[in-house]
């Protein structure tokens, strides 16, 4: 929280400020609250820790001034201004970053439980017969206008690769590009905050990060967790015959787009962003209870991208029922207007070969499929028996959409059939 | 019109040519930087109140005072001065001027002689006006409320012995009119114990006109002239009662100030020496029919002196040196009918000589040159 200094007028404030940067004090000159006080209309904000040594350097050099703690942020700045593609949207395009990736070679360790070569949400590696790290880092541009709701989103997000990988959260640590001008530094604070909050709802501790002076903002986690050698969820654990258990409803790119083209109504706008505030790990506890594990969290490549990965991984055909699928409040008029977002496109494009959809699929719902996902929810495979109980109690710890929506069965020509 | 600086000699009026940085400094402040002063905390408005108040430090420092908040800016000399009279007197208080006011001054207190009763006298002078030191105590025996001296005479150059008058007249507010003295002669505020300065911007200090200020040691014994916004205390109807803000109400001369920093930032040298000043008045005396008005004292003598002649007007001597010659010079009161009593030239008035600190010795033997050859004729 910053110090407010006030003084009786604009000579107090510019001799303040010209004596605080002649000892290095960090300082802006600001416009004062109305809410504190209506003399001078400038003051002086400090950082809390370096408000005691601003005090006494005031004092020494007798301006008077007032103190005043500074009310959390009020600053109206729209993230959303920044950036074209927010969320995991600004994704790179699964085969171009396939291409990129070609011919690297990543090492190998037996310990390594998890590589790269499933598509993995997070590497996996085993530090005794009853221990496994989980390190995962996720970070993207502005998905919606608040600052603290972004961090919230971002967070959440981040966590949520832990949680797809069956651990829990351990450490965090925060990855900041925010530009140094142009933005006020509240947002920065507030989207910080947001994040902060996450990671102490996942039970998670931050300890420290990185910032880089960049525009436009970029915020996300890397995050150590741990995890059972024995409980790891992966893409490639699952088994023909187990169904598929989608845990959020779907649709949060259509609903961005279209909250930008001014066709989303607010309501569901508000409630698309709740559900990306939302935690994974109430639905991986659930999984865990299951003994879940191959799980995969939903994200900017979207349903189908993600799918594909699992069935690759696990070398298994993905039956999709459409009609299965949980979505979000106003999505489908959304999508029946038009409102597409250009990542669902660029998805579209890169998994088409592998996708094989009933004739009866509406343009709407293949759309649906390809709508990048801003952390989305948990998809994982429990046996059949299994599988309605499992939905049942997921809707109990909070996740109200929970459903099956589809079923793993034996390869086929083609890894993933929507119908 | 190109107005030819080296034949430009009526500096006491206004000073020419000032330094290019003036004229640089208030266009950029005109096409880039813009804003006001204490009104917000945007960047414009910011950078323009750091200019302002690093100003005020600066012309504290000139003045002679580590007071710097009591260093108020008006629009000129006048200003201050009408700021600080009607500020300290409320009715019935004695007065002493010294001889050789201007009547920035004497037009005030004539107002305040008939309208509140105040009390005018003069303080005991030598001829050329210069204060009678030894006399003083006559004054402080009257036990004046205010008394008010012309640093240096716009008339005939004298410099006025500052530093003796509080010592014999410890109890009196002492009102100084520096319009001729700050940046032509030291001026040492807290040290003589001055209580009450007015300057202007644009005269010695070479910067624009509509700049000036007056420093007050005391400001709570002094009330406003002017009411009006002032950025701070803004919910109340009442003047704040710190200064400067409690002395300056409105939008200052933002421009003025700033083309007045960039002045006193670049204060060319004095291209002519004391001696070659005195010099030029030692010749002018030699020129038949001439009487030259200075001080007695040529240690007392500031850059302004005045001449009149036994025959010739002197606009008739104006009007040959401006156009025979292209001399720029003023003629007649000054302003200062009390100076011109004092001196025995009232009505007729005299005409000034005041140099720049860019004139060259050559320059005043070109106007000693003129001024000899019109009065042949």
């Amino acid at each position: 929280m910053n110090v407010l200094f006030l003084f009786q007028n604009t000579r107090g404030v510019i001799r303040a400020e010209a004596v605080c940067r002649e000892h290095a004090l960090a300082i802006q000159v600001r416009a004062t609250p109305r809410d504190i006080s209506s003399e001078c209309g400038m003051c002086l904000s400090v950082a809390d820790g370096s408000a005691e040594a601003v005090g006494r350097l005031l004092v020494k050099e007798g301006i008077s001034f007032d103190r005043h703690v500074a009310r959390p942020p009020r600053v109206q700045f729209d993230l959303l201004s920044t950036v074209e593609y927010g969320g995991c949207s600004a994704k790179l395009p699964a085969d171009i970053l396939a291409e990129a990736l070609r011919g690297l070679v990543p090492g190998a360790d037996p310990r390594l439980l998890v590589g790269v070569d499933t598509c993995d949400d997070a590497g996996v590696f085993r530090i005794s017969d009853d221990q496994a790290l989980i390190v995962t880092t996720d970070f993207f541009p502005p998905i919606c206008s608040d600052a603290y709701e972004f961090g919230q989103i971002a967070a959440a997000n981040a966590l949520s690769d832990v949680f797809a990988m069956g651990g829990r959260a351990l450490l965090a640590m925060n990855l900041v590009m925010f530009p140094a001008e142009g933005i006020p530094y509240e947002v920065l604070h507030a989207m910080l905050a947001g994040g902060q909050d996450k990671v102490g709802e996942a039970e998670c501790l931050t300890v420290g990060g990185h910032t880089l002076a960049d525009y436009p903002p970029k915020y996300g986690l890397a995050v150590t967790g741990l995890v059972h050698p024995d409980e790891v969820m992966t893409n490639a654990l699952g088994c023909p015959g187990e169904a598929l258990i989608l845990t959020k409803p779907l649709g949060t790119g259509v609903m961005v787009a279209g909250q930008r083209l001014g066709e989303a109504s607010n309501a569901d706008y508000r409630t698309a962003l709740d559900c990306m505030k939302q935690l994974n790990n109430a639905a991986s506890r659930v999984a865990r209870e299951y003994g879940v594990r191959c799980a995969t969290d939903i994200t900017g490549f979207g349903l189908l991208g993600h799918a594909l990965h699992m069935a690759r991984a696990s070398a298994v055909t993905v039956e999709i029922d459409c009609n299965a699928l949980p979505v979000l409040p106003g999505v489908m008029a959304l999508l029946d207007k038009g409102c597409v977002p250009g990542a669902a496109f660029r998805n579209q494009t890169s998994i088409e070969k592998e996708v094989v959809f009933s004739s009866e699929i509406t343009y709407e719902n293949k759309m649906l499929c390809h709508d990048p996902q801003t952390s989305g929810g948990l998809l994982f495979s429990v046996t059949k028996e299994a599988a309605s109980a499992c939905v049942a109690d997921l809707r109990v710890a909070g996740c109200p959409e929970a459903a099956v929506v589809g079923r793993l069965l034996q390869p086929s020509s083609h890894f993933l059939y929507v119908r | 019109m190109m107005t030819n600086p080296r034949a430009y000699f009526d500096n006491a009026a206004t000073s020419f040519p000032k330094p290019p940085e003036v004229g640089r400094e208030m266009t950029r402040y005109f096409s880039e930087i813009g804003g006001t002063y204490g009104r917000s905390s945007h960047g414009p408005s910011l950078e323009v109140s750091r200019m302002i108040e690093s100003l005020r430090d600066r012309m504290a420092g000139m003045l002679g005072t580590t007071l710097n908040a009591n260093v108020l800016f008006t629009h000129n000399a006048t200003i201050g001065l009408n700021l600080a009279l009607f500020g300290y007197l409320q009715g019935g208080e004695t007065v002493y001027t010294s001889a050789l006011e201007h009547n920035a001054t004497m037009r005030p207190l004539h107002a305040l002689a008939q309208h509140r009763g105040v009390d005018l006298r003069i303080l005991p002078s030598h001829a050329d006006g210069s204060i009678h030191v030894e006399r003083l105590g006559e004054v402080a025996a009257q036990h004046p409320k205010l008394l008010v001296v012309n640093h240096v005479s716009n008339v005939n150059g004298v410099i006025q012995p500052l530093c003796e008058i509080h010592k014999r007249i410890p109890d009196a507010v002492l009102l100084i009119d520096a319009s001729q003295s700050l940046g032509a002669v030291s001026v040492r505020a807290d040290e003589w114990k001055l209580d009450a300065l007015a300057w202007t911007g644009h005269k010695s200090l070479l910067g624009p006109t509509g700049v000036g200020g007056l420093f007050l040691r005391d400001p709570e014994q002094c009330t406003p002239l002017i009411y009006g916004g002032t950025g701070s205390r803004s919910k109340e109807f009442a003047m704040p009662e710190f200064p400067p803000d409690r002395f300056e109400a409105g939008t200052p001369n933002i421009a003025g100030l700033i083309g007045l920093a960039a002045a006193i930032e670049h204060v060319p040298g004095c291209a002519h020496s004391n001696a070659d000043w005195l010099e030029f008045i030692g010749m002018l005396r030699s020129i038949p029919g001439i009487r030259i008005l200075a001080a007695m004292d040529s240690t007392k003598q500031g850059k302004v002196v005045s001449v009149s002649h036994d025959t010739l007007s002197v606009s008739e001597i104006g009007d040959a040196l401006w156009h025979g010659h292209g001399i720029a010079v003023r003629v007649g009161l000054h302003c200062a009918p009390l100076a011109h009593r004092t001196l025995g030239t009232f009505p007729a008035g005299t005409l000034r000589f005041s140099p720049s600190v860019f004139h060259e010795r050559s320059d005043f033997d070109f106007v000693f040159r003129a001024l000899s050859e019109v009065c042949r004729q």
